[in-house]
């Protein structure tokens, strides 16, 4: 399948030196901050709310970043205590362990981000593709250009503007959550309708900023293939239009889209952490939102990790399959 | 005068770039005469009643510490597009830098910028920008301009140097080497005029990608806390739920000047696109 062993070596060795830039980075720059990150941690932590248990968080702070031991040995116990995804505990809600908060807010990130991204790759590589296709009636690309545009504004800004229209003005979806104040969560018909209610809005926000981009993306790959010679060819043997334009042309034209696919899966996580602070949903990316407002230090860095290594690993994914997608990729030589 | 009519064909020729860099001039003038009509002191706590709806003396309002609403769009707008303006002016330099030598030169150097470039495009830039805008409470800037564009030198360095290899091999530059022009001189009196194109449109979207994670940083809270600037303005909106308390005077402006920034970033960025890749230029169906 056109992948040497020494390319699939290389590949996984630099998804280990990017986990590693990234805890180095955690590392290195709260010893760079002048002064004692833990006497600022606890000071901020003493203007929010009383601590009582200053002792017992100096102390865990302490064993954290392990301040008694000399530098590399804090440095080699930092390393392998991200390699194994131990953050040590939040600051915020003291006694939780980082990764129990961050594996509870996973599914609720992941649900909502993983269907929109899907969602609007879908739909986009298709409408971009049509929207330079000669088959495409003209009445029709006129109606599709205006999407494109929705690739300037930024998802958080469409997301103000929705929720302002459809929750405030209109009043004719939720404002925010993931479910009516006080409803049971269970797996009845009227609780998940209710949730699914909520997601509509972030869903749609974030849906359409991202179905420009997938439509200019295709677009210009479309704009490409068009003038291939296999599509003459195809025209010629007197294929039908809609054979031609799904299995030849677009078909063709979005294996760069596909790329972009799995780097922007990867992306899911860091891409839409101001969607879940808007609509305030108990993600990934709120929970970062309020571990910053409380500089919950441990917490910001355990989530940010996991940011990097998603990443990361989608990369790494495509990397390995890539050659099986695209026959004319081959990694058996150099 | 030839030069001028040459001018005004071009901006009529690529309406995506004139109407975006109109929009941007617009938002520069807007931050550079705001001043004129309206005094600092109107940033100063308390200078005009606390979440007063818009009136004639404050015609956006003011916000929960009584700061005139206006004044901080005006003196904000400009710290917004100057954190961009950085961003991309750095992020630019390195890539112009290292994509020429790395395009030019080949071999080993060629081989690290390709492989620090992969490594840095790999981490998420929001990611490390929350690490280190965590700890620095209160940067300035500079500071921010520069961080944001560790993140971004790595796609322009990409793209000069994909456009030196293949302009290397082009007859002009062969024909400079075999004519006896140093090294240096091909790369100043050769590649560099056929590479602005490539260059200007690399320093659009890295401004737009700066200002994007500058914007992203500042409404989760994070970056230049001392002067105000119009996301900073916006994540005040999201702290006081200001949507739920109907207090539209404090979110809609910073919104809608987002917006239209993002749009005059965007159609720029596309016009210099088609500039740099004349292909994609009225790419639909004919």
């Amino acid at each position: 399948m056109g992948l040497s062993v020494g390319y699939v070596i290389r590949r996984i060795a630099m998804f280990l030196v990017v986990i590693w830039v990234a805890a180095t980075i955690n590392f290195i720059i709260p010893r760079l901050v002048p002064g004692d990150p833990i006497q600022t941690m606890l000071a901020h932590m003493a203007q929010t709310e009383r601590i009582e248990n200053a002792a017992a968080i100096t102390q865990e702070l302490r064993a954290t970043y392990g301040l008694d031991a000399p530098i590399q040995e804090q440095y080699a116990r930092y390393i392998l205590n991200s390699f194994r995804f131990d953050f040590g505990l939040s600051l915020n809600q003291f006694p939780t362990k980082v990764g129990d908060l961050v594996l509870r807010a996973m599914p609720w990130t992941i649900g909502l981000l993983a269907t929109t991204t899907l969602l609007s790759f879908g739909l986009g590589t298709l409408m971009g593709a049509l929207l330079v296709w000669r088959g495409t009636p003209r009445w029709a690309q006129v109606m599709l250009t205006p999407f494109t545009f929705f690739a300037a504004v930024p998802y958080f800004l469409l997301a103000v503007v929705f929720l302002y229209l459809f929750a405030y003005v209109w009043k004719i979806l939720p404002t925010g959550g993931v479910a009516t104040a006080g409803a049971k969560a269970e797996w009845t018909l009227a609780y998940v309708g209710d949730v699914l209610q909520h997601f509509i809005l972030p869903a749609a926000a974030m849906a359409l900023a991202g179905l420009g981009n997938w439509m200019l993306g295709i677009r210009g790959m479309m704009v490409t293939t068009i003038g291939a010679d296999y599509l003459n060819l195809a025209y010629a043997k007197g294929l039908t239009d809609r054979r031609i334009f799904f299995r030849y042309a677009l078909r063709n034209a979005m294996l760069p889209q596909v790329t972009s696919l799995v780097i922007a899966l990867g992306h899911i996580v860091s891409g839409a952490i101001l969607i879940e602070v808007i609509f305030t949903l108990p993600g990934i990316g709120n929970l970062l939102y309020r571990s910053i407002g409380f500089l919950d230090y441990p917490m910001i860095q355990g989530i940010t990790f996991v940011l990097v290594v998603s990443v990361a690993f989608s990369v790494l994914l495509l990397d390995l399959f890539y050659p099986r997608l695209d026959p004319r990729i081959t990694y058996t030589r150099k | 005068m030839t030069r001028l009519n040459h001018i005004v064909r071009f901006l009529a020729s690529n309406w995506k770039l004139t109407a975006g860099l109109t929009i941007l001039l617009a938002l520069i003038l807007f931050g550079a005469l705001g001043p004129v009509l309206i005094s600092e002191e109107q940033l100063q706590l308390g200078a005009g009643g606390f979440t007063k709806p818009p009136t004639a003396d404050h015609p956006l309002g003011t916000d929960t510490s009584g700061r005139d609403m206006l004044a901080l769009m005006v003196y904000g707008t400009p710290v917004t597009l100057k954190i961009g303006l950085i961003a991309g002016l750095v992020a630019t330099l390195a890539g112009v830098f290292l994509g020429i030598a790395s395009g030019y030169l080949g071999g080993w150097f060629d081989e690290l910028v390709r492989s620090a470039a992969d490594v840095m495009m790999t981490i998420p830039a929001i990611a490390v920008l929350v690490v280190i805008s965590s700890f620095t409470r209160d940067m300035s800037i500079e500071l921010m301009g520069s961080i944001i564009a560790l993140f971004a030198w790595p796609y322009t360095t990409r793209a000069i140097r994909a456009q030196t290899l293949s302009m290397r091999e082009h007859g002009f530059v062969r024909m400079a080497k075999i004519s006896g022009q140093s090294d240096l001189e091909v790369i100043l009196k050769e590649l560099m005029p056929n590479l602005l194109p490539y260059i200007a449109a690399g320093f659009v979207s890295a401004v737009s990608s700066g200002v994007l994670a500058s914007v992203t940083l500042q409404l989760l809270g994070l970056g230049p806390l001392s002067k105000p600037s119009v996301a900073l303005v916006l994540n005040l909106a999201f702290n006081y739920a200001a949507l739920l308390r109907e207090l539209w005077w404090m979110w809609m402006p910073p919104t809608v000047i987002l917006i239209i920034l993002f749009i005059g970033l965007f159609l720029t960025s596309m016009g210099m696109d088609e500039i740099a890749n004349p292909r994609l230029k009225g790419a639909r169906a004919k």
